[in-house]
């Protein structure tokens, strides 16, 4: 139920609000319809300009990170690998989803690592795997293997491989690969398989032609440039550039007319094919025709970077970087030996270490067993000591042992408790006579024995027998039952008194009490009625409240 | 119907965030006229041995129907100083009585539309005083009999504290 309200001061606010709010939307709703419409050119054009800026902005970065992987691989002596490698990262990233941002920065890690483009895209491909596998970021697990590659196997810890670190740190790479790919193979490819890996690989998809299309419209515009393909003379004939263009593309318009108006023009260009093959020679017309098609599709193949011919070429192909290849590999395979043998050569250093120092402790140990000087310390350790003398036998023991920092605790902690003694003694031996507590007690005994003196020295007078008074020795007259005696001038305090007590207990004698018993019917009544039934439901005879069917009602 | 005030929440809230002082002199005032009605309401419900003595609270209980305790339906009539949320109407409250619990807004308005019959409203003591829905036996009862005079009062402490706020030019 509702709870109840009286409104002493009330106020109506809410209908006009929503009033107004309804009439606002309403409002609001056809000036965006009106809005929308007178825009909506205005806004695609302003979407398909943030587009092309994008676009525009990927390119340039992409580019850049291309350059710095071209000019790290250029200073590593591989510069004829550099369109192979792009071409690898390319690939890649269309079949991983992984974004060539992401990939540049880690093959560049990887080749400076390695020094061998075939260890790289081969470790490149296995961090994918490893990332997947793991959920450690791409670039971490990049990282974690450039080190491992050269001994550094302290990140791979992460990767729950199974292994402690002090294995870890014995493992050759190859063994630390090959733990890494059971573990993790596939997963890259297992996580292609869901939407979310989909999802990834059509995102970094839409980048890539996003990029390219920013390429295109930064050549584009280069090219349009004119000389030195810069932009700044562009900037400076835009106007002019839109006014030719506006004004070609009128022209082409015109002369496309004109031409459609030469007899015979309109069936060539239809049957140009059919003419082409009926032609033994191909005429002049279509010999210019052909030339400006290759001239065109040549200009759009410009060269990639180092023009790197494809493996499309066919199998007796040769390829002239076969020989620097094998021997950059050969290279990279001498460097990894050599990154191999130092790690045994360190390895071994360090077991000889561990030997040594085992050996070391086991010798100090059988010292200490013959050393008497020890075993006297070790002994008094055994005794009772005092806490200052213990820490000072440990002291010895530790300076013995050449242990620096128990000899520094201990020596700290026996100045210490020198301070504290040295401390109480100078306490105790300024500390003031303590007062006799048995110096008043003379006193006290003395005057105890004048009092037990005085009380010695005291004499009492006892009476000769016991008072004793009567009626009759007072004089007074004997009076019959119930009779007060008055008192006579005369009499003694001792008369009086036994007289008035006389006369208090004639008086009591003669009192009367009445006592008055007031008994409320009602009470009496109920206790009668209440024992009566009782009684007959206890079995007495009772004849109240048993007529009818009812029965008797018990009172508790 | 409630007077309508308009900018009565306004004003509380300005007085509050601007000029608390006054804001809890014009409360003051309002608690003076509004602490009396709701004294003389609880008078009016009854106690438990007044009550029918299947509704009064006892251990067993019987149904889902609401149990009375004097005390508690004293308890629940009481006042509101602070603006209710608008209703569907769009009507807010801004200062009000009221009678909270169920058990005593049954004895408020029991055979108030059915008339006094049958076995249960005609076993409370007292009259129901008003007229339709501002009928009832204990809060609106006491409003019938303040004849105004608490509302008079409350306004009369706004209308005080608004002009006392715009003097002080805040």
């Amino acid at each position: 139920m509702a709870e109840l309200r009286i409104p002493i001061i009330g106020e109506f606010k809410g209908k006009k609000a929503f009033d107004q709010a309804g009439k606002a939307t309403s409002t609001l709703d056809k000036s965006v319809k009106r809005l929308g419409s007178t825009l909506a050119g205005v806004f695609g054009a302003q979407q398909l300009l943030k587009f092309a800026k994008n676009a525009a902005k990927a390119f340039i970065e992409d580019e850049a990170a291309a350059t710095r992987l071209a000019q790290s691989v250029k200073n590593l002596g591989l510069a004829f690998e550099t369109p192979r490698i792009e071409e690898f990262i390319s690939q890649l990233s269309r079949a991983s989803g992984v974004t060539d941002d992401q990939l540049r920065p880690s093959m560049q890690k990887l080749l400076q690592t390695t020094g061998s483009v075939a260890k790289s895209t081969e470790l490149l491909s296995q961090a994918l795997d490893i990332s997947r596998g793991s959920g450690v970021d791409f670039e971490t697990v990049v990282g974690d293997l450039s080190a491992a590659y050269v001994g550094q196997t302290r990140g791979l810890r992460k990767y729950s491989l199974g292994l402690s670190q002090t294995e870890l740190k014995t493992m050759s790479f190859s063994d630390v690969q090959e733990k890494l790919t059971k573990q993790f193979s596939g997963a890259n490819a297992a996580y292609l398989e869901t939407y979310a890996g989909k999802m990834q690989v059509l995102s970094t998809a839409a980048g890539e032609a996003q990029e390219t299309i920013g390429k295109g419209l930064v050549d584009s515009l280069s090219l349009l440039a004119g000389e030195g393909n810069t932009i700044q003379p562009l900037a400076d004939s835009m106007q002019d550039f839109a006014t030719y263009v506006s004004d070609a593309i009128y022209g082409v318009a015109v002369l496309i007319d004109k031409m459609k108006a030469i007899p015979g023009m309109d069936f060539l260009t239809r049957n140009q094919k059919t003419i082409r093959e009926n032609l033994g020679t191909p005429g002049i017309v279509f010999r210019a025709l052909d030339a400006l098609n290759k001239l065109g599709a040549g200009a759009k193949a410009v060269p990639g970077m180092g023009g790197y011919p494809s493996s499309a070429l066919g199998g007796t192909y040769i390829d002239p970087n076969d020989a620097a290849r094998k021997a950059a590999e050969a290279a990279a395979a001498k460097r990894a030996k050599e990154l191999a043998a130092l790690q045994n050569k360190a390895l071994a250093s360090q077991k000889a270490q561990n030997a040594l120092a085992k050996a070391a402790l086991k010798q100090n140990k059988l010292n200490k067993i013959f050393d008497l000087e020890q075993i006297q310390i070790y002994a008094a350790l055994q005794g009772k000591l005092s806490n200052e003398d213990r820490t000072r036998v440990e002291l010895q023991l530790a300076l013995l042992d050449e242990n620096a920092k128990a000899v520094d605790y201990l020596s700290r902690k026996l100045a210490e408790s020198q301070g504290q003694t040295s401390a109480l003694s100078t306490f105790l031996r300024t500390l003031p006579d303590a007062k006799n507590p048995f110096e008043s007690w003379g006193e006290y005994l003395k005057a105890i024995e004048l009092e037990a003196k005085r009380i010695g020295a005291l004499t009492f007078n006892a009476p000769g027998g016991i008072l004793e008074y009567t009626m009759q020795s007072l004089g007074i007259p004997s009076l019959a039952d119930g009779q007060k005696v008055t008192a006579q001038p005369g009499y003694s305090d001792a008369q009086n008194e036994l007289l008035d007590a006389f006369n208090a207990s004639v008086d009591a004698n003669n009192k009367l009490i009445n006592v008055q018993v007031i008994l409320d019917g009602g009470v009496v009544a109920g206790a009668i009625t209440e024992t009566q039934v009782n009684n007959s439901l206890s079995g007495s005879f009772n004849q109240l409240n048993r007529s009818g069917s009812r029965g008797a009602v018990a009172i508790l | 119907m409630p007077t309508e005030l308009k900018g009565a929440s306004q004003l509380r809230k300005a007085l509050k965030q601007f000029s608390p002082d006054l804001d809890k002199e014009a409360r003051e005032e309002m608690v003076g006229f509004l602490k009396p009605l709701v004294k003389k309401a609880r008078g009016f419900l009854p106690s438990n041995a007044e009550a029918p003595s299947g509704f009064v609270k006892h251990d067993v209980k019987t149904a889902t129907f609401p149990m009375y305790d004097a005390a508690t339906a004293r308890r629940g009539v009481g006042y509101k100083l602070t603006p209710t949320k608008p209703n569907r109407q769009g009507w807010i409250q801004t200062v009000s009585i009221h009678n909270k619990t169920a058990a005593g807004a049954i004895v408020e308005t029991a055979g108030r539309k059915s008339g006094i019959t049958g076995n249960f409203s005609p076993r409370f003591e007292g009259s129901i005083a008003g007229r339709a829905k501002m009928a009832g036996r204990a809060m609106f009862k006491a409003y019938e009999q303040d004849q105004g005079k608490a509302k008079a009062g409350v306004i009369k402490a706004l209308e005080k504290a608004a002009a006392k706020f715009n003097a002080r030019g805040i």
